[in-house]
């Protein structure tokens, strides 16, 4: 009697700790989603950015190629659960949001575009959706740290790598990167 | 003393002072002086007219019914001083509020507590009393601040009521100039037990932000885990902090609901009565300006009017 007790509580927080370990997988997911989301109103804004600034920036090519380029990877389907697909992902759009920096730090050399209405109204809804991405960045590097922190740590970390739970990378800002795109210091 | 140096927007007011308003709190210092001077008297004369019951007929009913009504009468007199106070004010916060562009009502009748109720920003409460309501608008952010007392009243076992101030302080609420439409509550840190029991109160998730100083004092509750992120930036947590380090705000509770951020501070003091200075006594307007430019301060340090969404 007393050894199926001991099996029953044990069971238990076995239990516990495996629905503990997928409410937080979940929760990474949702959160990764939300990026997503963010993300994907970004992707839909950088062509009518780039469309207006090619009107003005014919000979900075290599700059707007590179926003193309990027936007392109950016956009590519992978594999949510899979941290090294979510990874290259979450960098590839690191590298897209470089090149739109980099892209408003060119368009300061051309008071044209800086005075176009359209741009600044683009540039202010890029803005806008860079809050969003930023607050669902947070959200989810706050998931990603619960989830780290279960797959890593004893007991949890047992059943996480029998049913194959892996800690997801961060979505982490480069340095560069940290400082709030202000629009009007670029056009 | 020049008014007008005391707060930027303050335009007019030294002339309105010195031509109207000064020779009123005069004529009122007067009355209330006058008036202290018979509140004592009659004071006084309660006490030994009390005593004298007691001492010379040793009966405690009729020592008792003698106390209550000689308070009444204290009580009547002492209604006169604050009527004076009140006239007084009556006469300071209209004209102060429109020299900045607002509007003053002094019993607050076009404010309602049924958004800070539903945010579960103030306290359940039996009784309210609401004065001083001022709104307009500080740099195209809407604002509607206002001074509320709220009681809770309880019955004993014997059916005794007791009344208890749940809440006393300002509730206030601006314009957000966000785009967000969910709800976020950010209450104060009442340790483990208190958050377990106020969490069921509340709305939503609770959200676990990266600031450990904002953690250890706020508790925040929201709808949508990345709206509240995105309302709750770093930068905007930062002021948060600083401005609740100031002795008005140190009791800071607020949340963000329909594109407005409500606020409920509470504290002790009675809000603009000029902090019990004579009434012509240039502190006494001081006083009530610092009170007004408190207002400027939330727009100012929380940096209320910034477009920038990051």
């Amino acid at each position: 009697m007393i050894f199926l007790i001991i099996i029953g509580v044990l069971g238990l927080f076995i239990y516990m700790l495996y629905a503990r370990l997928i409410g937080l997988r979940n929760k990474n997911l949702e959160a990764l989603s939300s990026i997503d989301v963010q993300l994907k109103k970004r992707h839909d804004l950088v062509p009518n950015i780039l469309t207006i600034a090619k009107k003005f920036m014919d000979h900075e090519e290599e700059v707007l190629t590179k926003v193309t380029q990027m936007r392109s990877i950016s956009g590519s389907d992978y594999d949510k659960k899979n941290p090294e697909e979510v990874s290259q992902h979450l960098e590839a759009n690191k590298q897209l949001q470089s090149a739109m920096l980099n892209l408003f730090a060119v368009a300061e050399n051309y008071p044209d575009l800086k005075s176009q209405e359209t741009m600044i109204r683009a540039q202010e809804t890029y803005e806008e959706v860079e809050g969003h991405i930023s607050a669902a960045r947070r959200f989810y590097n706050s998931s990603t740290t619960d989830l780290k922190n279960a797959v890593e740590i004893f007991p949890s970390s047992v059943i996480a790598s029998m049913i194959g739970i892996r800690a997801m990378p961060y979505f982490e800002m480069d340095e560069a990167e940290r400082k709030p795109v202000d629009a009007s210091e670029f056009l | 003393m020049n008014f007008d140096e005391l707060l930027e927007k303050l335009d007019g007011f030294d002339h309105y002072y010195q031509s109207e308003l000064k020779s009123t709190l005069d004529e009122l210092e007067l009355k209330r002086k006058k008036a202290w001077k018979v509140f004592l008297t009659i004071l006084c004369c309660a006490v030994a007219l009390v005593g004298s019951i007691f001492f010379i007929t040793r009966n405690e009913d009729f020592t008792v019914v003698s106390g209550f009504l000689s308070a009444i009468v204290v009580m009547f007199f002492f209604g006169r001083i604050i009527a004076i106070r009140k006239r007084a004010k009556l006469s300071v916060m209209p004209k102060l509020c429109s020299s900045l562009g607002f509007k003053y009502h002094p019993e607050a009748r076009n404010s309602g507590l049924g958004a800070y109720s539903e945010l579960s920003l103030i306290p359940s409460y039996n009784e309210r009393k609401l004065e001083d309501e001022i709104s307009g608008q500080i740099e195209e952010v809407d604002f509607n601040l206002f001074e509320a007392k709220l009681i809770r009243v309880t019955r004993g076992r014997k059916g005794k009521k007791t009344r208890t101030t749940v809440f006393r302080g300002l509730l206030c609420c601006f314009d957000f100039h966000k785009e967000f439409n969910g709800t976020t509550v950010v209450s104060r840190d009442q340790t483990m037990i208190g958050n377990l029991l106020s969490g069921f109160m509340h709305t939503g998730e609770r959200v676990k932000l990266e600031d450990p100083e904002f953690e250890d004092k706020f508790e925040v509750y929201s709808t949508d885990q990345v709206e509240a992120r995105y309302l709750l930036t770093p930068g905007f947590m930062e002021r948060i902090l600083n401005f609740s380090r100031s002795g008005t705000a140190a009791n800071l509770q607020f949340a963000f609901q329909n594109g407005m951020m409500f606020m409920a501070m509470k504290n002790s003091k009675d809000h603009f009565e000029g902090d019990g200075h004579n009434l012509n006594d240039p502190k006494y307007i001081e006083s009530t300006i610092k009170e007004l430019a408190f207002l400027f301060e939330i727009v100012r340090d929380l940096n209320l009017t910034q477009t920038t969404k990051i």
